[in-house]
Formats: C-alpha cells, sequence, structure tokens
C-alpha cells in the first residue's frame, strides 16, 4: 500500500487511527497488538507472501536477542557467537535477496563464468528492515538495552510509518515513546501530523512525480545509449537530484507525520542538504538516520579498533594539523572509503552504486583533508568562501547524483558528457524562433516545447524551494516536529520567522490548499524512490 | 489570524483541524464542480458553451480516454480507425460517407498499435450497430513483428467496466490536471490555432498550423525526415536477417478482418497516402521491398474466403499527390497543398481519399490479386522517375541526416 494512495489515505489511515485510539483508552496492550496487525496487513498489502518471508526473520532475531539479554556477560563466548551469529543470518538475508544476481554478474564480469540467475523478489524494505534488526542486536550486546518483550519487538520492526523507507530509527529511542503514551488522542499531535504528512504529500505528487516523467526521456535515452544533448543533460540532472529530494524528503515527512499521528516522533531525517557548504556537512543533513547507522555501526568501530591497534604499536594518529599522511589513509580515508562504498551498494545492487558511493567517499576524504590542511589564509568565514563551498558541494551532489540514477555507468557517463556539452546543443522545433532572437543557435529537434519549458519552470521552482525557503521540520521546529530536531544557527532567519508553523487560520488555509493539491494529484499513482532499496 | 481561532473556544490545534477538514471538503468540491461544468477532456459530456468550453484543447493530449467516452454518447454505424492520420487527416463529416455509415465517429488515436485497434473496434460493437469501417494499416507496421511490451488491453465488462469508468470520470473531475486543463481551456476560447476535438471525435489541424506558423514548412519537413530516418535505422536494424515471410506481422489486420466479417461489417483497409520524403527515408533504409512486400501480403491475406465484404487500397506510392513540392526555407506565406510533414496528410487529402474509396473518384488503386503485379511494377517505375527528377526529397533528407 503506498503512502500516495487514496486506499491508504482515506482508509487505511482512519481506520488504523481510529482503533487504535478507541481500544487504546481502555487496553493499551491491545492497541499495540492492533498497531501490529495493521502493520502486517500494510506490509502483506504489496505481496502477501513477503510477510511469510520476514516473519520468520523477525522470530529468529527475537531468539537471538533473547539469548543476548540471557547470557550477557555471564557467558561471552556464547554471547559473541549468538551475536556474530544474528549478524550474518541478517546479513546473509539481505544478501540473498539484494546482492546474488550482482555478485554472479561480478564473478563472470571477472572470470566470465556464466550462470543462470532466477530472478528474486526483493521484499519491499529489506535494507531498512534488516538495518534496524542489526542496531538492536548492537544495542542489546553493548548493554543499551536490557529489555525487550516479543510485542514491543514486533512493533519495533513492524509500526508501519518507518517500515518500507526509514527513517531508520532505535529500539530505545522508539519503544519508551510506546510505553509512556497514554492512549488520548492529542490534537495538537494531529495538527503537527497532519501538516508533515500533507506537505510530504504535495512534496511528492506536486514536485517529485512531474518532474520524474518530464526528464524520464532524456534518461531513457542515455540508457540506450544515446547522447542527451546540453540543456537536456543539464534537465536530467538537476531533475533527478530535485525528484530524489522532494522524493525522499516528502515520503520522510510523511513518515514522521504518520507516526506522529499516533503520538510517537521518529528522529529527523533531511535538513535542507542542498544549503550544505561541504560535503561533510551535506552527509550530516541527508538522509541522516543512514548517516547516524553507518557512522554508529561501521565508520566509528572500524576507526577505534584501527586507533588502537596503531596506539599499542606506537604508531601516530590523527593529531589535528599535524596528523601524518600515514595515519590519515589508515585512520581516515581506508575507514571512510570503506563505509562510503557500502553506503553505495547499501542503495542497489550494481556497479553504478559503488561508482557513486565511491565518489561520495573520496569527497569526504578529501574535505577531511582540507579541513586539516587548509591554507593559513584561506578566508574560511568569509561569504565568498561560503557560497564557493556550497557551488561546490552542489555541483559534486548532482553529477554524483547522476550514477546513482543512471541504468548503467556508460549511461551516466553520456549524460555527464551532455552536460559538458560534447553532445550538442538542441531545442525543441517550437522555441527555435524564440533560441536565435536572443542569439542562440541550437539544432532543432522533434520534442514538446511546452514540456521543456515546463521541466526547466518546475527545476527553477524547485531550486527556489530546497534553496530559499526553510524546510518543513524548521517551520514546525516550536512544536517539537522530529526527535531531537533543533533549527540549525543560520536556519534562524527572517523569511523562517515569518512563515513559522502556528496552529493558525493562516496555516490551516494553507495546509488546506496543500493537501487539496495533494489529494487531486493521486491519480498518477508513483511509488518512492527508496522502497526499493 | 491566530486569536480567530482560538476564540472560537476550542484549543487552537482542535479548531485548525476543523478549519482544515472544512477547508479541504470546500476546495475538493469547487474542483469538481469547475471540472464537471468545463469538462475539458469530453468524459462528462457537458454541454459546450461558446466563449467558456465550446473549443477543447487538452484532447490533445487525452485523445484516447475522450473518444472512450464521445463513442458512446454517438452510437456510430460507421467508425474509423487507425492512428493519429485517421484522427486529424479524416472527417466524419466528410459528404462521401455512405448513409448506413452515418453517424461515422473518428476513433483514430495517435501512436496506437494494430494490436490495440481491435480493442476499440469490440468497445465501439458494444456502443452501436456499426455497418462499416475504415481502417489504415502503416505498412511499416505490418512489416515487423509487434513489440514485447504492446499487450492489449483486457476486455472492460460488468465491474471491471465500473471501475475503470468511476476512475476515468475522478480523474476527469477531481484531479489537478483537470483542474489546469479547466483553466486551459476556458483561456485557450480566444486563440486561433489551437486544437479542438469534434463530438464525432475529429481532431483540429490547429497544432500543426501553429507548428508551421512557428518555423515555416521546410524546417518542419526536414525535422520529421530526421526523425523517420532514425525511426526506419531502427527498424531495419530489428529486421536484418529476417525474410519477409518471416517478419511480417500480419495477424492483427488479420483479427480484424475476422472481427467484421462476424459481424457483418464493410471493411476498407486503406495504406495512407505518404509524402515522397518518407518513401525516400523508408527506401534508404533499404525497407522499399518489404513496404511493396507488404501489399502483396495484405492483398492475399483479404483474397482468402473470396475477400468477402472487405477491399484493399493503397494510396502510398509516387503520385502527384505524394511528390508535392514542399516550399524552400524562406518562402514566407508558401505552403504544400496536401501534406502537414511528410507522414500526415491534411484533411483536403483525407477528403479525396474518402471520395476514392466511397465514391470511386479518381485517386489510388484498390488492390485485388489480378492488379497487383502490374501495379508494384507501376510504383517502381514512379520512383525511379522522381528519384531522376529529384524534386527536393534528397536535399532535405542530407539536412536531417546531419542535424539540419
Amino acid at each position: 500500500m503506498l503512502f500516495n494512495s487514496y486506499s491508504f489515505i482515506l482508509l487505511f489511515v482512519p481506520i488504523t487511527l481510529g482503533v487504535y485510539y478507541a481500544i487504546g483508552r481502555a487496553h493499551r496492550p491491545a492497541s499495540a497488538l492492533w498497531l501490529i496487525a495493521a502493520s502486517l496487513f500494510f506490509y502483506a498489502w504489496w505481496r502477501p507472501f513477503n510477510v511469510l518471508l520476514i516473519a520468520p526473520s523477525i522470530a529468529i532475531n527475537y531468539g537471538i536477542v533473547r539469548l543476548l539479554l540471557r547470557w550477557g556477560d555471564r557467558r561471552p563466548g556464547a554471547s559473541r557467537a549468538a551475536f556474530w551469529g544474528g549478524i550474518l543470518f541478517n546479513l546473509g538475508f539481505l544478501g540473498y535477496f539484494k546482492y546474488s544476481g550482482f555478485c554472479l554478474q561480478m564473478v563472470h564480469d571477472i572470470t566470465g563464468a556464466s550462470f543462470v540467475v532466477r530472478s528474486i523478489i526483493l521484499p519491499l524494505g529489506i535494507s531498512f528492515i534488516t538495518f534496524q534488526k542489526i542496531a538492536l542486536l548492537v544495542d542489546v550486546r553493548a548493554g543499551r538495552v536490557t529489555r525487550v518483550a516479543l510485542r514491543d519487538y514486533a512493533l519495533f520492526v513492524l509500526f508501519f510509518p518507518q517500515l518500507i523507507a526509514g527513517p531508520i530509527v532505535h529500539y530505545r529511542e522508539l519503544m519508551p515513546q510506546f510505553a509512556a503514551l497514554d492512549g488520548l488522542p492529542r490534537a495538537e499531535n494531529f495538527a503537527v501530523g497532519l501538516t508533515l504528512f500533507f506537505t510530504g504529500l504535495f512534496k511528492k505528487v506536486i514536485f517529485a512525480d512531474p518532474i520524474a516523467a518530464l526528464i524520464a526521456p532524456a534518461w531513457l535515452q542515455a540508457a540506450g545509449g544515446g547522447h542527451p544533448a546540453f540543456f537536456q543533460a543539464w534537465a536530467a540532472c538537476l531533475g533527478y537530484m530535485l525528484q530524489l529530494y522532494f522524493d525522499f524528503s516528502g515520503y520522510s515527512d510523511m513518515a514522521i507525520g504518520l507516526a506522529r499521528l499516533f503520538g510517537i516522533k521518529l528522529p529527523p531525517n533531511f535538513n535542507s542538504p542542498l544549503k550544505a557548504t561541504n560535503i561533510i556537512d551535506y552527509w550530516a543533513r541527508w538522509h541522516m538516520t543512514l548517516t547516524r547507522f553507518l557512522t554508529a555501526y561501521i565508520f566509528t568501530p572500524l576507526t577505534l579498533s584501527l586507533t588502537r591497534k596503531r596506539a599499542a604499536q606506537g604508531l601516530p594518529i590523527m593529531g589535528g594539523r599535524g596528523t601524518t599522511l600515514r595515519a590519515f589513509g589508515v585512520l581516515l580515508a581506508y575507514p571512510t572509503m570503506v563505509t562510503m562504498g557500502l553506503a553505495g551498494v547499501w542503495h542497489g545492487a550494481g556497479y553504478q552504486f559503488l561508482v557513486f558511493g565511491v565518489l561520495h567517499g573520496i569527497a569526504l576524504v578529501t574535505n577531511h583533508a582540507w579541513r586539516l590542511r587548509r591554507p593559513h589564509w584561506w578566508p574560511a568565514k568569509s561569504r565568498a568562501a561560503h557560497f564557493a563551498g556550497w557551488a561546490l558541494t552542489f555541483l559534486f551532489v548532482i553529477c554524483a547524483e547522476i550514477f546513482f540514477r543512471a541504468a548503467s555507468v556508460s549511461a551516466g557517463i553520456g549524460i555527464l558528457r551532455g552536460m559538458a556539452g560534447l553532445s550538442g546543443l538542441t531545442l525543441p522545433m517550437a522555441l527555435l524562433p524564440h533560441a536565435q532572437a536572443l542569439g542562440l543557435h541550437a539544432t532543432g529537434v522533434w520534442e514538446s516545447g511546452t514540456d521543456f519549458v515546463q521541466l526547466w519552470g518546475w527545476i527553477g521552482a524547485g531550486l527556489f524551494v530546497v534553496l530559499a525557503l526553510p524546510n518543513t521540520l524548521e517551520l514546525l521546529a516550536a512544536y517539537d516536529p522530529a526527535l531531537g530536531f533543533k533549527v540549525r544557527p543560520a536556519g534562524h532567519t527572517r523569511v523562517l520567522r515569518k512563515l513559522a508553523w502556528a496552529p493558525s487560520f493562516a496555516w490551516a488555509t494553507g495546509l488546506s490548499a496543500v493537501t487539496a493539491a495533494g489529494l487531486l494529484s493521486l491519480g498518477r499513482l508513483s511509488d518512492f524512490l527508496y522502497w526499493h532499496f | 489570524m491566530a486569536d480567530r481561532v482560538a476564540a472560537a473556544g476550542a484549543s487552537p490545534a482542535r479548531r485548525f483541524c476543523l478549519v482544515w477538514l472544512s477547508m479541504v471538503a470546500g476546495l475538493l468540491l469547487a474542483t469538481g464542480v469547475v471540472n464537471a461544468v468545463i469538462d475539458p477532456y469530453l468524459v462528462v459530456g457537458a454541454p459546450r458553451i461558446a466563449g467558456l468550453n465550446a473549443i477543447k484543447p487538452e484532447t490533445e493530449t487525452h485523445t484516447e480516454l475522450a473518444k472512450d467516452y464521445l463513442i458512446v454518447r454517438t452510437h456510430p454505424s460507421g467508425l474509423m480507425l487507425g492512428d493519429s492520420k485517421v484522427d486529424i487527416g479524416l472527417d466524419p463529416l466528410s459528404p462521401a460517407w455512405p448513409a448506413d455509415a452515418r453517424p461515422v465517429f473518428n476513433d483514430g488515436v495517435p501512436g496506437i498499435r494494430l494490436e490495440n485497434v481491435a480493442f476499440r473496434l469490440r468497445s465501439a460493437l458494444a456502443v452501436g450497430q456499426v455497418r462499416r469501417v475504415l481502417l489504415l494499416v502503416n505498412p511499416q507496421e505490418v512489416m515487423a513483428p509487434a513489440p514485447p511490451e504492446i499487450a492489449p488491453p483486457p476486455a472492460s465488462r460488468g465491474w471491471a467496466l465500473f471501475s475503470q469508468t468511476a476512475h476515468d470520470v475522478m480523474l476527469a473531475t477531481l484531479s489537478l490536471d483537470a483542474l489546469r486543463a479547466s483553466f486551459a481551456t476556458i483561456a485557450a476560447q480566444v486563440r486561433a490555432d489551437v486544437v479542438d476535438m469534434s463530438p464525432l471525435g475529429a481532431t483540429g489541424e490547429g497544432g500543426f498550423r501553429a507548428d508551421i506558423a512557428g518555423v515555416g514548412y521546410d524546417a518542419v519537413f526536414v525535422q520529421k525526415d530526421a526523425d523517420l530516418i532514425a525511426r526506419f535505422a531502427r527498424l531495419a536494424a530489428r529486421l536484418r536477417g529476417l525474410s519477409p515471410e518471416e517478419s511480417e506481422n500480419l495477424a492483427p489486420v488479420a483479427a480484424l478482418i475476422a472481427l467484421c466479417r462476424q459481424n457483418g461489417i464493410e471493411l476498407d483497409i486503406v495504406i495512407p497516402p505518404v509524402h515522397a520524403d518518407y518513401l525516400e527515408a523508408l527506401a534508404d533504409a533499404g525497407l522499399w521491398p518489404r513496404y511493396e512486400h507488404v501489399k502483396s501480403s495484405l492483398t492475399a491475406l483479404i483474397a482468402q474466403d473470396g475477400g468477402a465484404g472487405t477491399r484493399l487500397w493503397d494510396f502510398g506510392g509516387y503520385d502527384a499527390v505524394a511528390t508535392e513540392p514542399v516550399p524552400a526555407p524562406r518562402m514566407h506565406g508558401a505552403g504544400t497543398e496536401w501534406f502537414w510533414e511528410p507522414s500526415h496528410f491534411k484533411k483536403v487529402l483525407g477528403e479525396k481519399l474518402l471520395s476514392a474509396v466511397y465514391q470511386a473518384a479518381a485517386y489510388g488503386v484498390r488492390l485485388t490479386p489480378d492488379m497487383l503485379a502490374a501495379h508494384l511494377a507501376a510504383d517502381e517505375e514512379a520512383k525511379r522517375h522522381y528519384e531522376a527528377e529529384d524534386a527536393g526529397s534528397r536535399s532535405r533528407l542530407q539536412r536531417a541526416a546531419h542535424g539540419g
């Protein structure tokens, strides 16, 4: 069931909410069971067989969690074995469904050996569900979680607002909130939740979907070995960046809003990433819960382990501007590249995702190196440096994103060639006379001039929204929209002060227009990009 | 503003939710009413009011949807089937139509594949007593097997039909696309050269007129030539190594013939007129022999079972119409008589075609097994003659191949 469907918005959510609060007042455990049942129904809607796949995985993970809790420090060997068994089980589960085809393809590419690969349908949300289960195993082993009941575990994994594509949430963030609920509906939760949900829907159906339809021909052309020309390649690149942002941040807003309707606050996932002035800052704002997971469970443990090893051997470790090249390489560059390579292939099984991850890894390493060895004369705090940092980051992010969307590495290179002007300059026939009047000499092609103008109009409007306006969470900051969300100092602008959300008549009117626009655009069904990961 | 909300006594958040809910309901209702009155896609069947919604430009992008509902209101006896050439080039009100075919409905849909035409005929049979069908067949579509992604839509009956209708009405009334289309419809009432669809399904020529006014005939021909060169190159690549007998896709035509015979329908199959640029692009891709072979195959197909009630007409050769000159790049004011561009003929030529089919006017040829060989030989000779004279196609095709 899609968040952006009539059946979900007009039937599933009202019924689930209605029953949840009706029984929640009298019997809270029953309301939790109802939420688990509704979440299973939500998950089964897409393909009922997936429930049969996911249920044993939940049962096995819960069993391992129980073993870890029982054995703890008393039986360290058995506890370690259960922990690593659990990790391997989850990675194997993810690997079989998501990566077996890709791995066989790699073996074929390297050795030339041929395989008959059966098509394996990826269970919805498997990457997100697996991450949450692994995170809980780590937290239990580290002693950060000391009690887990089966009902709570099932609710933690299955809670439908975050089930398919996050935000990736920790057990210790979610379950205490459920425990503290009194089962009564709160008008403020509804007002904030509805604002978040319908703003997210608006981003998805008013920005992401139309842009996706308009840039599709250029990506299709590149996938077929064609060479999109200059304007088409730039539109494809900028348009996809905006599509991805509005799609995923829209989804995240909807998920956070839905959870809020049940009285639950999820962690923030986006904080205006395209305003970032360097790539480290970008990853602190883009898919924040993934960054948090990768940092906590891959980068930091790897770095700590390597640091301890070097320290034990008496070798230099990271030490500000005095850091040696070798220490930098081993303790920062290597863990960053490993983490980002894994982040790339986590998004999808394909070389282009690996390229995407590696490119971001290189950028992060470069950014860290710049921070360590930046020349003293560089005016880091000046507006010009700020703008240069933003421009460089933005350009890098949109170029790297090409490999995220491209059907293959060569298709991605085709788009980059077009952006560099190596595939000529073309315009729709209908626009040629106007272009010639402006002194622009392009070749006329048989494509819709209206679509061309519309696409650039959407790109302009989209860039204005993401670069000039506060984001949804900032607008709602006074009402605690997401777990631990705070407006950054630079975000406290005059525009934010003027537009800040309040339960006022003006906001009710504005939100009703946003809601109506969203509901009136549900005819074109399209799923969310991150539901595929 | 916040005070106004709080003043009502309820908590601001509660009041906010109530105001929001009532305004959403109001906005949805208003949108539905506007769209139902303007009826931009002709789904609702609202009356056409001059100056408000009489012209329907948005049907250009929703042709199939509009025709699905127009045909139900027409109950046609005569039906024209095919792609955009039918949609734009043939007039259901032509005096050439025999009396037993009236009312005639233009059911041409841009880009439709032959595989899906039978579905449209079945839908028409469900709502009218169809007696005559004119079917336009593009030979290049018959040359190759259908792409795998082409699948005819499932027949809509009972609950499926109800559900589809409800979905269409919802999209035509309660959607932002329809609201935008309604405003565009109102704005278009005072503009010249806009696309319109008549109550009998014919799309006007406003779109082509606007294109020509913008860049001129030569540019439009050259660009379409470029498009044809690319398309025929892809087709030739698909057909490489296959004989015509192995590759030709006659099944959809055979299915349509059978369906017409089952229902006692008089069927006229038409190979459409195209400009010489089109034929030359086809020949350059090495497809000319296959083009001629399709004519033979269709003739043989129709002759099976004595050819009762079915006739095949060929307008797709190098005749005086197809070889009409195209004005040079800077000849302002000059135009063509018969073609908008190499593959789309004007309504005036559509009229000539209908007169030939239904009133025996002198244009085109009715293909039968007896005269086929002589006709193909004459076609070949006309082609050689045209190429020897070089009346402009070669230069346009060269410019098209080299990017204008």
